[in-house]
């Protein structure tokens, strides 16, 4: 299905073979699945995944950049209809996640054009493991502190404190229920497009900055980092599509798994408990830390910096795929029980519900 | 004993408002009838995505070596393309997968 290829830009796109076509359709629907259930953010499995199989960083970045941004269309079309989208907010924070993505993709290119290929996936893999164990960390926190206190509710002081500064121009957001200043606003939409050149994924940087620096709902948050991603997806499209770097067969063949995927995550969120989600996804995002972390020493050899020979280079490649998939597979299962477990829950306590009124319907009538 | 409701069909039995034997059958029928032809309508529905969905890969997938050249070229035309392709795959396939989750039954609890 193609060799492994320069383009013009001299990105080196890898051989498609039928193991790759069974492992991204694999990646794709486990990533979906979690980026449904989590609300967003699937791509922080999908572009180390793809990066696993030897997809150079750029190249993931760049096609989970246009793999994200259709679906996101759909996904903040649907959450619109349902009220979970502040179009004001999405689109003032999406003007300055474009400036971001425009500056993340010339950071990238710098670092591809001083360092080269194992440089750039130095620096993405780096601000995976910095980004994936902040945010791994801080939810599970939450989670610890939501079992605690019996609630999902546990929005910070921050976002209080934050809507008592009165910096001009302030702007009032019907949807999320807030009223803030425009700059804090503009700082927090660009860090999310600069995040999104970096790793193909905004939202983590978004969604907490919504909730709790701006104070916004969490379900307003999530619906409206969509359509954030609608335009820093698309942005970033453009920007490395120019550049050659976008590998649509990576694309299409993720968007195949992760489209069936994503609707299954998205509907066992209704069978499950919040800090359930919570959990899974923190566990994930530290466990996929712990993978990326591991291919660290191998893009230190890349560049020169550390000495690392050819055996120790290919163990810490093969336990760092282990790590990832095995953590994406299990999450997968884990996910599936807690539908079923779930279901068959439901269905009991219907079935008892229904009981005692056909027990008790005859004597009504008569 | 009769009563006045909207369509003239309950009976009042004590303090309770029933509805007769016959239009309980024929609303059963009614929902079994709807049920039968949204079914339906799923199934031809999966069907044409999944030819659409199939020929579309199967056409991509057949002719990369025309293709990729011209998508990774670095043109506003390539990159063009390859948005116009995303979305595309992205509808076709997506509405595929939404059909093929209603046939296996998958829906929201609550």
């Amino acid at each position: 299905m193609g060799s492994d290829a320069a383009t013009a830009a001299g990105a080196v796109f890898i051989n498609i073979d039928p193991f790759v076509v069974v492992a991204l359709l694999g990646l794709g629907f486990l990533g979906g699945m979690l980026s449904g259930f989590i609300g967003s953010g699937g791509a922080f499995v999908l572009t180390p995944g793809m990066m696993n199989l030897g997809v150079p960083g750029s190249v993931a970045v760049a096609s989970n950049m246009c793999h994200k941004f259709p679906k996101a269309i759909v996904g903040s079309w649907k959450r619109r209809k349902l009220g979970h989208v502040d179009l004001k907010l999405g689109l003032i924070m999406a003007v300055s996640a474009i400036a971001g993505v425009r500056v993340g993709v010339e950071v990238q290119n710098a670092i591809l054009e001083a360092w080269g290929t194992a440089g750039s996936n130095l620096y993405i893999s780096v601000a995976f493991v910095v980004v994936l164990l902040v945010v791994g960390w801080t939810m599970l926190r939450d989670v610890r502190s939501s079992m605690r206190v019996g609630s999902d509710d546990c929005t910070a002081g921050l976002a209080k404190r934050v809507a008592n500064l009165n910096i001009p121009p302030m702007v009032r957001f019907g949807a999320a229920r807030v009223r803030t200043s425009l700059w804090i606003t503009v700082p927090l939409g660009f860090a999310t497009g600069m995040l999104a050149a970096t790793i193909a994924v905004g939202g983590f940087v978004g969604v907490p900055g919504m909730i709790y620096v701006i104070g916004a709902p969490a379900f307003v948050a999530s619906g409206t980092e969509l359509v954030i991603a609608v335009f820093s997806g698309l942005e970033g499209t453009i920007e490395w599509g120019m550049r050659g770097f976008v590998d649509l067969r990576l694309t299409l063949l993720i968007l195949a798994g992760s489209l069936i995927g994503v609707q299954i995550g998205a509907l066992g969120t209704t069978y499950v408990k919040q800090y359930m989600i919570k959990l899974v996804s923190a566990l994930v995002m530290i466990l996929a830390a712990v993978s990326r972390a591991m291919m660290v020493p191998v893009y230190l050899s890349g560049v020169g910096l550390l000495a690392v020979d050819e055996t120790t280079s290919g163990l810490l490649t093969l336990l760092s795929s282990v790590v990832l998939y095995g953590t994406l597979i299990s999450a997968g299962v884990l996910i599936i029980v807690a539908m079923l477990k779930g279901k068959r829950a439901a269905e009991e306590a219907r079935g008892a519900a229904v009981l005692p009124e056909a027990s008790t319907s005859p004597e009504l009538v008569h | 004993m009769s009563t006045n409701t909207l369509d003239g069909v309950h009976e009042l039995r004590g303090s309770m408002v029933v509805p007769r034997e016959g239009t309980q059958v024929r609303r059963r029928k009614a929902k079994a009838a709807s049920r039968r032809k949204v079914a339906r309508r799923t199934i031809i529905g999966f069907i044409v995505f999944a030819v659409a969905s199939a020929a579309m890969y199967a056409v991509f997938f057949g002719s990369l070596d025309v293709l990729m050249p011209k998508l990774t070229a670095g043109t506003f035309a390539g990159t063009g393309s390859v948005i116009a392709l995303a979305l595309v795959f992205s509808l076709v396939y997506g509405t595929f997968a939404n059909y093929l989750l209603e046939l296996l039954g998958i829906r929201a609890l609550k």
